[in-house]
């Protein structure tokens, strides 16, 4: 013989029994803790776009999705082998670097900047304890840098590796 | 990794090394594998090339040389894949670096032999050094290597012409 079962579950289970206090969400949305610490919890009101980031509105309001590109955040960057064969080690919205001749890269951007006014920022190491490098820019367009490496001696030559850093307006 | 090889309007070589397709789509923020190879290839073209190239071509980096002595050499002037080295410019390239070096050595002799002429010593040894300097250059100036390509023993040949040993 069976014993009766008698079930009084609430819907929606509140916060309090391990619920959230709501029968349907927002697909994709971001989940928020309710205005109290019992309350039922909230969805932000957008699931924001591809690349955008969760930024705080201060206590007592949703976060909201935002544009990631402020003009202090890097835009670009890049490392890369110049002597021997010539390869990317790894990088951030840069297309491909072409190597021109001894000493002579161009780095050509996926993005493009809004004017050429914006800063770029090269470091090499020519492991050399001895003899350091003077880089020089090239040329500059809004979607690529070309930069020659020389020596202190102003001959131009291949450096172990290049770094760069890119920081602008698009 | 894509590679292309570009040939610029004076008759110089570029080589441009592009990144995967993934990281283009991350950053022009687009799901991942959602761009064609096709689309790919042709982002590559639109942001590698530079719009005065006299041609280009995808090239396998295995063919491209890691030894880059002759590096301002590179050129595309033979049939097949191949980047061909210009023994002409592996010339010219070689006889610049050695004249540079000649030419830093006889400054210093230059000085010498002032010093020694002031003095009133014999100049007849470091008369000698400074002719040997300005022959150093003769025997590579002398090789004929017009119009010729890719040739390993004229290229070893031009390294050892242009050895610093030949000014000692």
């Amino acid at each position: 013989m069976s014993q009766g079962f008698t079930s009084s579950i609430p819907v929606p289970l509140p916060v309090g029994q391990g619920g959230t206090g709501k029968t349907s969400a927002t697909a994709y949305a971001v989940q928020c803790a309710g205005t109290t610490s019992g309350g039922a919890q909230q969805s932000i009101a957008s699931v924001g776009t591809s690349g955008q980031v969760l930024t705080s509105n201060g206590a007592g309001t949703l976060p909201t999705f935002e544009d990631a590109a402020g003009d202090g955040v890097i835009k670009a960057w890049v490392a890369f082998t110049g002597q021997g064969t010539v390869a990317i080690d790894d990088s951030f919205n840069v297309t491909s670097i072409t190597d021109n001749d001894t000493g002579n890269y161009t780095i050509n951007l996926t993005i493009t900047f809004a004017t050429t006014d914006y800063c770029f920022v090269v470091g090499v190491n020519r492991n050399d304890a001895t003899d350091g490098s003077i880089n020089n820019l090239y040329s500059k367009t809004t979607s690529s840098v070309r930069v020659s490496t020389q020596s202190p001696a102003t001959t131009v030559v291949d450096v172990l590796t290049v770094s760069a850093a890119f920081l602008g307006a698009l | 990794m894509k590679s292309f090889l570009i040939k610029n309007t004076d008759k110089t070589v570029s080589v441009a090394y592009c990144v995967s397709k993934n990281k283009i789509e991350e950053g022009l923020k687009v799901p991942t594998d959602s761009m064609s190879d096709e689309d790919y290839n042709n982002f590559l073209i639109k942001k590698t090339i530079p719009s005065d190239a006299v041609s280009y071509r995808e090239i396998n980096t295995e063919l491209i040389p890691a030894d880059r002595e002759f590096r301002n050499a590179w050129c595309d002037a033979l049939p097949g894949q191949q980047i061909d080295i210009d023994l002409e410019k592996a010339k010219a390239l070689k006889l610049d670096e050695l004249r540079a070096e000649r030419n830093k050595r006889l400054s210093f002799l230059d000085s010498e032999y002032l010093q020694k002429m002031e003095a009133g010593e014999d100049l007849t040894q470091i008369k000698a050094k400074r002719q040997k300097l300005r022959d150093a250059t003769n025997a590579l100036k002398a090789l004929d290597v017009a119009s010729q390509y890719n040739d390993k023993a004229k290229l070893d040949l031009i390294k050892q012409l242009s050895n610093d040993k030949v000014l000692d």
